[in-house]
């Protein structure tokens, strides 16, 4: 999906600087209790640094969680507050949502787009108020139920490189796969002496 | 009093000093669309334009060309700013015109002038003359080289006049009437511009009797009937009774009497300067001083319209423009007539299904037989005229033209059932005020006064050119929701909304002026219903024309800018006496000014803003450059002949191609003009004599199978056949005159291999493939003359001279002549080549591409001026032409991409976006070209960027038009479709070239995502 966006959505991050052994991680459509708390408990055994983008409507429901998430140190983004799909929904309205979600997180500039779904314009307009929009290069599938944990472990591995961007989502429709995957990734991905970094 | 004369004039020249600031800092700086370009051309050389011709426009504007002191890329700069400046004027006497009725109003009620009443009169003044400055209809003619300003500027001095006259009688001044010969005198200038000037007679003579004759019902009534009567006279017998005279005299008396040429002429100046020298002296002698004035007005409305002489005088000596080629009385009197125009009803008449019963004599057309000595015969005009049965005659025929683009529409816009019967009187007059009087009329007028959707043309959409108010309930009512607008759609420069300010402030003006001074109210009135209705009466509409016709009812608008400036006047009106104070006339006076002129400034800048636009010129060159030295040029339309003619005529840009009209074609003193050499363009090698093609033989010739149909024929051969005059060419139809025929529609045209490669017809590499003979299957039934002209080029072409048809001649191979198989693609035009290309006629691509050729000249030949910058406004006429370089970049850039050439492609592709860019002309149709040539280059990220930005802009339209529900889904279903269907195109085209051969799967295609996503319920709904 990636490989159409620079030219589209000038200035927005699709993967990081490939000259460094190191990888970012990035957690969508949280915070959510069960597996938030489950993948913070695993990067810290791991000591990986990540990048969650949070759903507003999640944040407000578990401030907690986002609390906990910061103190970690990793990174937060906004998600918008509905998880609204860019294509289908009126230019002023996202906008307006991505803004709000990322008002909910303090000092956070980092936006990413529900599925990935976002007009030109609309990125346009998020850059003019300093707002980075960021997309990523390794999807891990991890959110669909079709696919079986090893495919989402093959995938991923094969498809991740130095820099790259990699998504998972901690919500609790992602969960079943999520639990399996991380972990073994995590391990892979430090035999490979790869460090796992916030953007 | 002496107070109000010298501010009433500062006031007015502040008017006109604002207005010409405004068209000036707006004016375009070179030539337009449409028919600038002629009049352009004709007035910086005096040559001959389109009847019934424009005399005095081309003097005056061959007057301001001289300022450009011989710099000839000034030289439409300087004749638009005669239009710039007629408009300026016609500003400073819609001012004046709006005090004097005011100040009427205030003397009739018995009130001073003092302070508070000047203040509201010089308030009504500038509100009214400033709104129709800023006006869309009228600013846009000010812009432009074309007679529409000078036009006003003469209806407005007209009725400026007679409103001095009338100061004058109340001066007791003796000679007040020559205020009303001076009418007379610039009703006669005008025709050299305009006829529209005309339509100002009834209110003239409303103001006349009202204040020379004491009113009463059945006077009054008289008085209405002679106003439009003496319009009448003047446009039905006085124009064309005094033509009808010289052409008389002429035939008679050098056919019958056997005296030189032009002696009918001298003698008809002779008799009409007696009859007026008589006339004037009886009515002195009788003491009749209305016959004495009405002799004299008579006479100087020949004198105002002698200026038709210098086209005679121009054209005898042969211009390259020499339209209907008038040289003498005779053929003046056709070309004042527009003749070639033909004739339409308006009060009663055929309607657009009615059955030919036969056909009857016309007019013999007569030429000047120097040998002879006589004028001669060309075209007897025997059975030329139809008559149509009974009962399709009937009165107030609004639906008329038989031509079938206009039928269609006829029976779709009035659901009509049974196609074979006429109309009936009530489903006239439905069409009447439905589309000529609702569409062509009723809509401009909102445009102007209550604000414009877009400059789309509209053609019954929802979407494209309604009026529009800005007031959301209001333009829910006619034209549907208007929240979450697409923002394309909102980002039209001509989107302009004045919230009905101007119309509400000028129908109060109405209301007061009638309740206040019924009289003038009237005679104003009579001005407005003239210049507006009767015009949409007269030129009978049909659906639709070519170009939006708002210019043509400016006399209507400036008739309600002087109501809005009433507004004013009667906003003071309704205030309580003890509150009619100086500070409160100064306060409505600015309120009006700010909310009406003010707002439709703001408005309407953006879009009337023609500073730095060159587009036309442009084009216009890049059709020239399209073409190898000597070319000939065919072409077709209005856009891609009249620019062409200005670059080549004023500019004298790439003189050596020879532009040939193909709707003139067919017109015997064209042919005559093609066969002259022209600058350095040789004359083109038409092989028919005079007596061949003159107007009145080989007008048409007709196939008849004589059971050699499928006989291919050697192209001279048939056409001997052609040139013949053996009567085994001639057959009989119902009447008695004899047609021509021919008996084969399959020729063979054969080529000199050696003559085609000398002159370097096919590129170096493309010799193997030229081709031993043309075979030329035309499948058309019937040839006209232009047709027989292109086929004798074609036969007797010796590869000496290129020739080339634009790209806008049309979109058929009909239109092509079915050439089309030998075309060869080389910019903004395809060159004859003898070179098959087996891929013809699919679709509209026309023609292999030669890339070497094509790519010189899209990239090195052709130049940009700036046509890309955002700032620049262009308007719809502008941006259609330029999406046929979005066109022909995409085809360039696809041949190369097909012949390995991918980085040149891409290059050509870049180049292309560039000038013809997103933020400046949207994504439509002629974007599809360039998306398939990236692809094809293998450029798939631009490619796709551009799928998914033409995406976007489709899903706002898809969601903007889900908000139209119940009745109005229907009107919208067409747009709806449309964006549909761009949908699937773009699906298709991802579909070919993302997923196709190279193993991706379609369902992981974030496209093919998008577009289930979006198309998916839409479907669902179906
Ligand atoms: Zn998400």
């Amino acid at each position: 999906m990636m490989r159409w966006g620079p030219i589209r959505y000038p200035g927005a991050i699709f993967r990081g600087p490939q000259d460094t052994a190191s990888i970012h991680l990035t957690f969508d459509d949280g915070p959510s209790p069960e597996a938030t708390t489950f993948v913070l408990d695993t990067l810290k055994q791991f000591d990986a640094k990540a990048t969650f983008f949070l759903i507003g409507k999640n944040v407000q429901q578990h401030p907690d969680l986002m609390a906990r998430i910061c103190a970690e140190g990793h990174l937060l983004g906004g998600h918008s507050m509905h998880h609204e799909n860019g294509w289908n929904t009126p230019t002023p309205e996202y906008v307006h949502s991505a803004r709000q979600s990322l008002e909910l997180l303090k000092e956070s500039r980092f936006f990413r787009p529900p599925y990935g779904r976002i007009k030109k314009k609309q990125h346009q307009l998020l850059a003019a108020e300093g707002i980075q929009t960021v997309f990523w290069d390794v999807l891990s599938y991890d959110y669909d139920a079709q696919m079986s944990p090893e495919q989402c472990l093959e995938h991923t591995r094969k498809k991740t490189r130095p820099g790259s961007i990699v998504v998972f989502h901690d919500s609790q429709k992602a969960f079943p796969r999520l639990r399996r995957i991380l972990p073994q990734l995590l391990v892979h991905w430090t035999d490979m002496g790869w460090e796992c970094r916030t953007l | 009093m002496e107070n109000y004369k010298k501010i009433n004039n500062l006031l007015g020249w502040v008017s006109f000093a604002i207005a010409a600031f405004v068209y000036i800092a707006t004016l375009e700086p070179t030539v337009s669309f449409w028919d600038c370009g002629e009049y352009i051309a004709t007035s910086a050389k005096l040559m001959v334009g389109h009847p019934p011709g424009a005399p005095l426009f081309q003097l005056i504007g061959n007057f301001f060309s001289l300022f450009a002191f011989g710099d000839l890329t000034q030289v439409a700069y300087m004749v638009n700013l005669s239009s710039a400046l007629s408009s300026a004027f016609t500003i400073l006497f819609l001012f004046w015109t709006i005090t004097h009725l005011s100040r009427k109003i205030i003397i009739k009620k018995g009130g001073a002038i003092d302070q508070k009443n000047m203040r509201i009169i010089f308030g009504s003044g500038l509100v009214g003359a400033l709104a129709y400055t800023f006006s869309d209809s009228f600013w846009f003619s000010a812009v432009e080289g074309e007679v529409y300003a000078m036009s006003s500027f003469f209806t407005a001095v007209a009725f400026w006049a007679i409103l001095k006259w009338e100061n004058a009688v109340d001066a007791e001044d003796e000679r007040a009437d020559r205020w009303i010969v001076m009418i007379a005198y610039l009703i006669g200038l005008a025709i050299g511009v305009h006829i529209l000037v005309f339509l100002t007679i009834p209110a003239i003579g409303m103001i006349y009797y009202f204040k020379k004759f004491e009113y009463n019902r059945n006077g009054f009534y008289l008085a209405n009937i002679v106003s439009v009567a003496i319009l009448g006279v003047v446009f039905q017998i006085i124009i064309p009774l005094t033509l009808k005279l010289f052409g008389f005299l002429e035939i008679n008396l050098v056919n019958q009497l056997g005296l030189p040429f032009d002696s009918g002429s001298v003698a008809a100046i002779i008799i009409l300067a007696a009859v007026t020298w008589f006339g004037v002296r009886f009515a002195r002698q009788k003491q009749k001083p209305i016959i004495a004035t009405a002799v004299l007005g008579i006479a100087y409305i020949v004198i105002g319209y002698s200026s038709f002489v210098t086209l005679a005088v121009r054209s005898n000596a042969n211009p390259p423009i020499d339209e209907n080629n008038p040289e003498d009385a005779l053929s003046l009197l056709a070309y004042y007539n527009r003749e070639q125009y033909g004739d339409w009803p308006k009060f009663y008449g055929q309607s657009f299904n009615a059955e030919i019963e036969r056909f009857d004599d016309g007019k013999p057309t007569y030429y000047r037989d120097e040998e002879a000595g006589k004028y001669l015969i060309s075209n007897d005009g025997k059975e030329s005229v139809r008559k149509f049965k009974k009962e399709y005659i009937g009165f107030f025929p609004r639906m008329w033209s038989d031509d079938p683009n206009h039928v269609r529409n006829y029976i779709a816009l009035m659901d009509i059932k049974d196609t074979k019967k006429k109309p009936s009187f009530g489903l006239h007059f439905k069409f009447f005020m439905e589309y000529q009087i609702g569409h062509m009329w009723w809509r401009y007028f909102m445009w102007n006064f209550a604000g414009r959707q877009n400059d789309q043309q509209h053609r019954y959409e929802l979407t494209k050119g309604n009026w529009l108010s800005g007031i959301g309930f209001v333009d829910k009512m006619h034209i549907g929701p208007q929240d979450n607008l697409p923002e394309h759609f909102a980002k039209n420069k001509a989107r302009n909304t004045y919230f009905l300010l101007p119309l509400i402030l000028g129908l109060i003006g109405l209301w007061f002026h009638f309740k206040a001074n019924w009289k003038d109210g009237w005679a104003i009135m009579m001005f407005f219903l003239f210049t507006g209705i009767a015009i949409v009466v007269y030129t009978n509409h049909k659906p639709f024309e070519p170009r939006e016709r708002d210019y043509a009812f400016v006399g209507s608008f400036y008739v309600f800018a002087i109501w809005i400036g009433l507004g004013v006047h009667a906003l003071f009106d309704l205030l309580k006496e003890s509150r009619q104070n100086a500070s409160m006339a100064l306060m409505i006076s600015a309120a009006c000014l700010i909310g009406v002129p003010g707002l439709m400034a703001q408005q309407n800048w953006d879009d009337h803003d023609r500073s730095g636009r060159t587009t036309a010129r442009d084009i216009a060159k890049a059709y020239l450059d399209s073409c190898d030295p000597n070319a000939i040029l065919f072409t077709n339309g209005d856009n891609d002949t009249f620019p062409l003619w200005y670059v080549q005529e004023v500019e004298q840009y790439r003189t050596d191609v020879r532009v040939v009209n193909l709707s003139l074609l067919n017109t015997d003193w064209y042919i005559d003009q093609m066969r002259r050499k022209a600058y350095d363009s040789d004359a083109v090698p038409f092989g028919f004599e005079w007596e061949q093609y003159v107007q009145g033989t080989r007008d048409v010739l007709y196939y008849r199978d004589i059971g050699i149909g499928d006989k291919r024929w050697r192209a001279e051969d048939f056409m001997k056949w052609v040139k013949s005059d053996d009567p085994k060419t001639r057959f009989k139809t119902m009447g008695s005159k004899e047609l021509q025929f021919y008996p084969v529609k399959k020729l063979r045209v054969k080529v000199d291999k050696k003559a085609v490669i000398e002159n370097k017809v096919v590129q170096a590499g493309d010799e193997d493939k030229i081709v031993d003979y043309i075979d030329w299957d035309f499948r058309s039934n019937a040839l006209p003359k232009r047709d027989l002209m292109l086929m004798d080029l074609i036969a007797y072409n010796d590869w000496t001279r290129p020739i080339y048809f634009s790209i806008t001649v049309g979109g058929s191979r009909k239109a092509y002549f079915y050439l089309d198989e030998y075309f060869q693609l080389e910019g903004l035009a395809y060159r004859f080549v003898p070179i098959k290309n087996p891929k013809a006629g699919q679709g509209a691509e026309f023609g292999r591409v030669q890339t070497d050729v094509m790519y010189d000249n899209m990239m090195n030949k052709f130049t940009w001026d700036n046509m890309n910058d955002p700032g620049l406004y262009l308007d719809e006429t502008n941006r259609r032409l330029s999406y046929n370089f979005r066109n022909i970049f995409g085809r360039l850039g696809s041949a190369l991409a097909m012949e390995g050439q991918k980085e040149k492609a891409i290059e050509v592709l870049d180049h292309g976006m560039e000038q013809v860019p997103a933020e400046v002309f949207g994504y439509n149709y002629f974007v599809l070209p360039v998306i398939e040539a990236y692809y094809r280059a293998g450029a798939t990220e631009k490619a796709h960027a551009i799928v998914n930005d033409f995406a976007d802009d489709l899903d706002e339209e898809l969601a903007y038009f889900q908000q139209f529900k119940g009745k109005w889904r229907k009107s919208i279903q067409q747009d709806m479709q449309e964006s549909m269907q761009y949908y699937q195109m773009l699906m298709q085209m991802v579909n070919q070239y993302e997923i196709g051969r190279s193993g991706n799967k379609l369902e992981e295609n974030d496209f093919y995502q998008r577009y289930l996503s979006t198309m998916g319920p839409l479907n669902a709904q179906r």
